[in-house]
């Protein structure tokens, strides 16, 4: 390749004539070498801000996987959980299989099996006992709607549903033969015995296989006419509020997710649009629901004979499809190729473990945290993109959105940002930045890229940072490569003219 | 002819007694007889509030109409804007508003249960449907529309077709009830027909627009009422004649010259219209770019003709101009002509004016190189007696090949590089390989390597010629497949409906032109 780059050199005349030549290959070399120097020695990644937030991370869309541990079962809390492994994901071609990848960490129990940076979820049905799925049509006037239920949920499907105002719940036999009684029914569950009661009447003492015990009470304030259940086990009390959420709430008023139980009240009141499914023990469906003047309905769907089932309410009518007994989804991950559909788009990387006697392998999707019990050992794995520290911070004061009148569509947004150097030489300053307009300080340059609602009601930032030590080069090899053109031409008009 | 005509209008006086007039009184729903004058001349130059702009009722009149509907007017007529004002209103129609339904199927599920579409051979052919029983067929359309899509079938012909009379179906429920025809109050908000309250009278509310507005709608009503395009074509066909007859015949050439500026003024016209509504350079959608590049085209091969001498290249560029304009009129569905306010990222008038107007220049360019060369390969076959001559003509037809494509490769090279410039100015990246940045890069290298290789004396005249030929069709690839067929990327600003089977089209004919050629060449 240098041999053939000299030799053409040491061959070529100089001539006046070939002055357009030279100009338009000289300047397509300066421009490669811009885009060499931006490949390797460039920045390209995006800072999201929300308002009132200062930040000086840059994203970039390379990811890493992170590992943490979160101590046993209901003991930890959110700050205990440890970092275990960090791998770098690489940016793969085809065939994108990463087989026993090196494993720069010091656990040595974790490896990455496979990288899909497209892939397709596919439903597989796994055996397992105690267990049924369930796929159901609703009809009605307006609409046509399935849905897919299963007991219990899991992450592929769910166990309970909403479509519009109608909700749907699947649940075990025993607390579906006490709907419509007057009993309050509670269940809880403890994560380490893996094992649920459920309760009629409290207070109440209960003991798990594990050895745990403690006692269940309701706990009513007329002042406040609020009830909630409290959970003693030891020294450690627990408070669950069921309505809100099945989690024990802390004293801020949030679940906490890491407890080892969770409480649900068996519902006897189906109160409102709400379907109730449960299997009996000769594993046919059964659907129950309030009729209009108030009483209770079960029917079992399972011999409906394809005639749908007509509910009280919008004048719907639902049918049962297909009912799976001993059975329950769980997704695997396929390789596909690139599809315009933001699902597909998400990385997904199966990690392996050798921490189980048995290789275990889980899938880990970019954006959701996987939660992988392993021995006891509640593991967290993740995907996080990679981050670096920018010399500047910026802080989003104001974010605006004009429409094309009328519509929803963005016309232009804009971002005022107030921009601190570190190093604190210069006074903060206070920037715009809008689509066409951006802003550059101490090498970087910011550019607004988009948008998201911030679930407050407002919007959040996108801008997008980059640094272009090509820059330069790129844009004088343009210049440079469109004269050479020119000039070729210029020099060259006399062969247009030859015939007239 | 009127024995068809008789047997459709049975059918719509059938659907008539069944349940259209129910549906009109029923589905107005406005409380209060609302006083319009619906022959008033003037009601189409009311200004409305659409999609996202401000227009001239006619012209929202018209977009709605050649998307949705059609009129059919037995021995009363009346005009679009006369039925779009009765309907909103609540008075009766003159004549009848069908709507869209493309797919046997579709008609199948909008005539009543048990009943097929029609009922005679060309009811059936009919491509509208009257709006009778409108919340029943609403009805059968959404469901049948969801069932399709819950079976995966969400992009099939079928579901495309149920989507659009679906959306037909919702707007004429939409005018019909008053939420269409918006109006600009004197507190100087818009609202519907259907939100107007009584004091204040439903007039033409121009004056209380702004400067810029007022100036804005004026021009979009001359636009309307010229109707430039429409002259355009009539001028083109013209111009095109007397150019073929000028080959033969020299004394049309000077008729031909005076046609072919007549129709660039004209052209001209509509591009300094459209600015003037718009505010920004005429090169923002599939539409405005395949316009300006018939004119690029067109003012490019009348000078060429004129320093060469040239009458053919004249004919050339008025028959490029001319399959742009049947395009601009047939290809509605690939090609959408209404002004539409842009996305934000195009809303930079410098780069917009410079980047995409020199790419397209450059397209026409090209596209001038690419019907030549196939008139050369059609007349080379065609006319196979006299190849003998063809030595010293060909060569010159080549120099005037070699030249059209060194200008638009020039043009090429020099709009790419401004697109990376406007990409880094916006986006903070000067090459992202986007499939429409790395397509127009494939095609400059072709076209660089058909220099290189006639330069190096590897392609003769009429593999050059062939060679050219073929070369365009990357830049089709890069002007219409990136958008039609990958549809993705930063640049899908364009998408719409026939673009794919136009592209292949194209290719297989260009094809076989190569080919026939090929098999010409042996022999000879």
């Amino acid at each position: 390749m240098v041999s053939l780059v000299v030799a053409v050199v040491d061959r070529l005349p100089i001539r006046r004539r070939l002055l357009g030549f030279y100009l338009v290959h000289a300047g397509i070399v300066i421009l490669m070498f811009g885009a060499i120097l931006t490949r390797y020695g460039g920045l390209d990644g995006e800072l999201i801000l929300t308002q009132g937030q200062t930040t000086d991370q840059v994203r970039f869309g390379s990811l890493h996987l992170d590992i943490e541990r979160g101590g046993a079962g209901n003991e930890s809390t959110p700050k205990n959980k440890e970092l275990v492994a960090k791998f770098p994901i690489p940016d793969l071609i085809w065939p994108y299989r990463n087989e026993n990848s090196a494993n720069p960490s010091q656990e040595k129990h974790w490896t990455i099996q496979t990288i899909l940076p497209f892939s397709r979820a596919v439903k597989h049905y796994q055996n397992r006992e105690n267990s049924w799925v369930s796929d159901w049509i609703l009809r009605g006037p307006q609409a046509v709607e399935k849905f897919e239920l299963a007991w219990p949920g899991g992450p592929a499907v769910s166990d309970q549903g909403q479509l519009g105002p109608l909700k749907y719940q699947a649940m075990e036999w025993s607390s579906f033969q006490i709907l419509g009684g007057s009993d309050i029914g509670v269940q809880i569950e403890s994560i380490s015995s893996k094992e649920t009661i459920k309760l009629r009447s409290l207070p109440a003492r209960i003991k798990f296989k594990d050895g745990q015990q403690g006692t269940l009470r309701e706990i009513k304030n007329e002042k406040a006419k609020v009830s909630y259940f409290q959970w003693q086990v030891g020294d450690m009390a627990f408070s669950f509020f069921p309505r809100f959420s099945e989690w024990p709430v802390t004293d801020s008023f949030a679940p906490k997710t890491d407890a080892g139980y969770r409480l649900w009240i068996l519902d006897s009141d189906l109160a409102g649009a709400t379907l109730a499914m449960a299997q009996d023990p000769n594993q046919k469906l059964w659907l129950a629901y309030r009729n209009k003047d108030g009483r209770l309905v079960r029917v079992k769907a399972s011999d409906s004979s394809g005639t749908p089932i007509t509910l009280p309410w919008m004048e719907l009518g639902l049918s049962l499809q297909r009912h799976l007994v001993n059975q329950i989804p769980i997704f695997d991950f396929e390789p596909t190729i690139p599809e315009k559909d933001a699902n597909r788009n998400r990385i997904v990387v199966e990690v392996s473990t050798s921490l189980e006697s048995q290789l275990r392998r889980i899938w880990v999707v970019e954006g959701e945290e996987t939660r992988a019990d392993i021995a006891g050992v509640a593991y967290y794995l993740s995907l996080q993109k990679n981050v670096e520290k920018l010399p500047v911070s910026l802080s989003l004061n104001d974010f605006r959105m004009a429409t094309n009148p009328g519509t929803d569509e963005a016309a232009s947004f804009e971002s005022t940002v107030t921009v601190f150097e570190k190093g604190g030489f210069s006074p903060p300053s206070r920037e715009r930045i809008f689509m066409n307009h951006p802003l550059k300080k101490d090498g970087y340059t910011f550019y607004q890229a988009s948008y998201f609602p911030d679930g407050f009601g407002g919007y959040g930032s996108v801008l997008s940072v980059n640094r272009d030590p090509g820059r330069p080069w790129k844009y004088s090899g343009s210049l440079i490569l469109v004269i050479g053109f020119l000039i070729h031409y210029w020099l060259q008009r006399h062969s247009w003219r030859r015939h007239q | 002819m009127s024995g068809r005509k008789g047997q459709w209008v049975l059918f719509v006086i059938f659907l008539c007694g069944s349940s259209l007039g129910k549906v009109w009184a029923e589905d107005t729903g406005l409380e209060r007889p609302v006083r319009i004058e619906c022959h008033d001349r003037n009601l189409g130059n009311w200004p409305v509030l659409a999609e996202g702009r401000i227009k001239p009722l006619k012209t929202h009149v018209r977009e709605l109409f050649q998307k949705y509907f059609v009129q059919q007017c037995d021995e009363l007529r009346e005009s679009w804007v006369e039925s779009y004002c009765r309907l909103s209103t609540g008075q009766r129609l003159k004549c009848q508003i069908l709507v869209r339904a493309d797919h046997v199927s579709v008609r199948e599920i909008l005539s009543k249960p048990g009943e097929r579409a029609g009922g005679n051979f060309f009811a059936s052919l009919s491509r509208f449907y009257a709006p009778g029983a409108v919340e029943a067929n609403l009805f059968r359309l959404r469901n049948e529309l969801q069932t399709e899509e819950n079976e995966g079938r969400g992009s099939s012909g079928l579901s495309l077709s149920l989507g659009q009379t679906l959306m037909a179906y919702q707007l004429w429920q939409r005018i019909s009830q008053g939420q269409d025809w918006t109006f600009l109050g004197q507190s100087l908000d818009w609202r519907p027909l259907r939100e107007w309250r009584d004091e204040e009278p439903l007039a033409d509310s121009t004056g209380r627009l702004t400067e810029a507005e007022q100036r804005g709608l004026r021009y979009e009503i001359l636009l309307e009422d010229l109707n430039p395009l429409g002259w355009a074509m009539g001028v083109g066909v013209i111009a095109f004649l007397l150019a073929l007859f000028s080959v033969k015949k020299i004394k049309f050439a000077a008729l031909s010259s005076v046609a072919a500026v007549f129709l660039l003024v004209i052209e001209t016209v509509v591009l300094v219209l459209r600015t003037a509504i718009t505010g920004r350079a005429p090169v923002a959608t599939m539409f405005e770019t395949v316009f300006w590049s018939g004119v690029g085209a067109l003012a490019v091969g009348f000078l060429l003709s004129k320093t060469k001498k040239n009458p053919v290249v004249l004919a050339i560029a008025l028959g490029f101009n001319l399959i742009v304009l049947f395009m601009m009129k047939f290809a509605t569905g690939m090609l959408d002509g209404n002004l539409r306010p842009l996305v934000p990222v195009l809303r930079d008038n410098f780069w917009l004016s410079t980047h995409v107007t020199t790419i397209t220049l450059a397209y026409a360019t090209l596209g001038l190189a690419w019907l030549t060369a196939n008139t050369l390969l059609v007349g080379m076959t065609i006319f196979r007696q006299r190849s003998s001559l063809s030595g010293a003509w060909l060569r010159e037809w080549n120099e005037l090949l070699r030249l059209m494509v060194q200008i638009g490769s020039l043009l090429l090279a020099a709009g790419i590089i401004l697109g990376g410039v406007w990409a880094d100015y916006s986006w903070g990246r000067f090459w992202g390989w986007d499939p429409k940045e790395t397509w127009s890069l494939i095609a400059l290298m072709i076209y660089m390597m058909v220099l290189h290789a006639r330069y190096a004396g590897w392609l003769r005249e009429e593999r050059f010629t062939m060679s050219v030929a073929a070369g365009f069709l990357s830049i089709l690839m890069a002007w219409f497949g990136v958008n039609y067929i990958l549809a993705t990327g930063l640049h899908s600003y364009g998408f719409s409906v026939g673009g794919a089977l136009f592209l292949v089209t194209v290719f297989v004919a260009q094809v076989a032109v190569i080919g026939l050629s090929f098999v010409r060449q042996r022999p000879g």
